[in-house]
């Protein structure tokens, strides 16, 4: 997803000399090409979050459209603050991206995981929030972001190996969230890196006759409310399944959204639980740590359907 | 350019910009204690500077073009000092002196820190250590433009503890940002204290020039001293960023409040009030 985001990047930098990538010493191996072609759109900042940020938010003042690609950990937490007042209170053009959901460093630690991002991302005014599920959609973002202008937040990773979306084909990004596969007996609101799991504990559940569906909700912010809504009406239970912690995220924007149109619904949240991960290991061993690996949410929602309608708890 | 006529220099030209800014200092005062808020003795501390800056002829701004992309730029880092800039910003016409009296009221865009959105600012601030990585986008920005600008960013001397001013230090001195003037209003006080006392932040010249700047230390009560300072800042043959610190005294021009901590944050009433009219000529004394 870096990769074809960057090569995206390069190929929108080429026709349009505002776009700077600024680089707080984090991706200069992955971007050789951007580098050694468009020198004078290339910024390494060195090892200062706080300052890159307040550069890219003067450079966007100036008519510049910097890209400030990080580890989403420091690109989020560690500047925070300027990326609320900087950026946000001023609504500049500037696209804060990395590589890093959830547990997607699931072997570096709580330093470099990334389970909060959005419940900070989403409460800022003027912010849009992006989780796309794969390359298709994290490089068509691209230009999308530089016609919107304003903030932007992109929360890449690296669990896509298998595409959602056909290779130049992406969603309508307007729209804010995808129908990936109809469904009638429950509903699966997925994003990023969980979008894939979705598709695979759906096409499970088939094989034990529950027809579940899958929407892939790329956009947190603004949470495309109204389409969601007109989704969930012809569903009798929904979960909600993503990469952060169980608060703040998807899953309280899909809450937020139902009580405000009043939709009466049985939602189910399932996410990172409320801790630190403090075990090492890959994103597969860690989804199994935190009950989000397939077979065990195939036993959730399992046992969940077989409640009667209404408050079921399994 | 608006109000060119005062940016002549010639005879009774420091003379008119020191009464400027005693005229800063009245309505500091009076501003502050209308709202009963505001960092007073912050503000008196940098009044010389913002005159000599915005009077003095080198910094070039047009108040009827506030968006003129090749005007110089001022940052207000130090933003609680946001007092002494917007009797300055209304004198010489981005909006009306009338409106300095509703500074910290209900529904006033002129609140307690300036706020891009009040003509004359161009950046968001209140937050101290912003204002240095700012400026050195907005010059980095300009660079390639042979009509560029000066970005001028007045730092307090305790804001200078915030590690994202040495970052950005760091950052300018490498990229040669020569469009690019940082003004420390270098008072010694915080808000609580004396600098020397709790955490030392000199020595500054040492600092800056390790940091790969030209330094220039100034009075920074001087009139002169700082006009020659903003006119050596605009020299277009400079190669490196420019600090200029500005050797000043936090309350100058009420004695009582001079390099006294505890007027960081304090409206003076009653006696303390009638005295500091009397100093500044608002009251005659009996």
């Amino acid at each position: 997803m870096r990769a074809a985001f960057l090569q995206a990047l390069l190929e929108e930098a080429r026709r349009d000399a505002r776009i700077i990538l600024v680089d707080p010493d984090s991706i200069g191996f992955h971007c050789e090409a951007h580098r050694r072609e468009l020198p004078d759109q290339y910024l390494n900042m060195g090892i200062a979050e706080q300052n890159a940020v307040g550069v890219s938010a003067g450079l966007a003042l100036t008519g510049q459209r910097p890209f400030l690609f990080n580890i989403l950990a420091f690109n989020s937490f560690r500047c925070f603050e300027q990326v609320r007042l900087d950026v946000c209170a001023m609504h500049l053009s500037v696209v804060l991206v990395g590589i890093g959901a959830g547990i997607d460093y699931g072997m570096f630690g709580p330093s470099h995981h990334t389970m909060e991002d959005v419940a900070l991302m989403r409460s800022l005014p003027g912010m849009t929030v992006w989780s796309p599920a794969d390359e298709v959609v994290a490089a068509a973002l691209v230009r999308h972001c530089v016609q919107a202008g304003g903030p932007a937040y992109l929360r890449l990773h690296r669990a896509d190996k298998h595409l959602v979306y056909r290779i130049g084909a992406p969603p309508e990004l307007n729209e804010g969230l995808a129908v990936l596969r109809p469904g009638r007996d429950l509903l699966i609101a997925a994003t990023g890196p969980m979008v894939r799991r979705a598709e695979e504990v759906a096409e499970a559940l088939s094989a034990r006759s529950v027809d579940a569906g899958v929407v892939d909700v790329f956009r947190l912010k603004p949470f495309p409310e109204q389409r969601f809504v007109d989704l969930a009406k012809s569903f009798s239970r929904i979960a909600t399944l993503e990469e952060h912690f169980i608060s703040g995220g998807l899953g309280s924007a899909v809450l937020e959204a139902m009580a405000d149109y009043g939709l009466p619904g049985n939602v189910r949240r399932f996410g990172l639980p409320d801790r630190f991960c403090r075990v090492c290991g890959d994103r597969d061993y860690l989804h199994r740590e935190c009950g989000l690996d397939a077979a065990t949410l195939v036993a959730q929602f399992g046992g969940w359907l077989r409640t009667p309608r209404g408050f079921g708890v399994s | 350019m608006t109000h060119q006529q005062v940016a002549i220099p010639g005879d009774g030209f420091v003379e008119g910009l020191e009464a400027k800014a005693l005229w800063v200092r009245q309505r500091i005062l009076e501003m502050a204690c209308r709202a009963g808020c505001g960092h007073i003795a912050s503000s008196f501390s940098c009044v010389e500077i913002l005159v000599a800056l915005y009077y003095g002829g080198s910094f070039r701004f047009d108040a009827a073009a506030p968006e003129a992309p090749s005007r110089d730029r001022f940052i207000l880092s130090k933003a609680q000092a946001a007092l002494a800039l917007y009797p300055v910003l209304a004198d010489v016409g981005f909006f009306s002196l009338d409106e300095l009296d509703t500074f910290c009221l209900n529904g006033s865009r002129l609140g307690g820190h300036a706020e891009n959105g009040t003509p004359g600012v161009d950046v968001f601030s209140g937050s101290l250590g912003h204002g240095l990585p700012l400026g050195c986008g907005i010059a980095l920005g300009g660079k390639p433009d042979p009509t560029r600008y000066q970005v001028f960013v007045l730092l307090g001397d305790g804001e200078c503890h915030e590690g994202s001013i040495w970052e950005s230090a760091l950052f300018a001195g490498h990229h040669r940002l020569s469009g690019l003037t940082a003004i420390i209003d270098s008072n010694q006080l915080s808000a609580s204290d004396r600098l020397q006392d709790y955490l030392a932040v000199e020595p500054f010249r040492e600092k800056w020039l390790a940091f790969g700047w030209e330094v220039l230390t100034v009075d920074g009560h001087s009139i002169p001293a700082l006009l020659a300072a903003f006119r050596h800042a605009k020299d277009g043959n400079r190669e490196r960023p420019l600090a200029i610190v500005a050797r000043t005294v936090k309350g100058k021009g009420v004695r009582f409040m001079e390099d006294r901590p505890e007027w960081h944050y304090r409206i003076p009433a009653g006696d303390e009030l009638t005295m500091a009219r009397r100093e500044l000529g608002l009251e005659d004394a009996p």
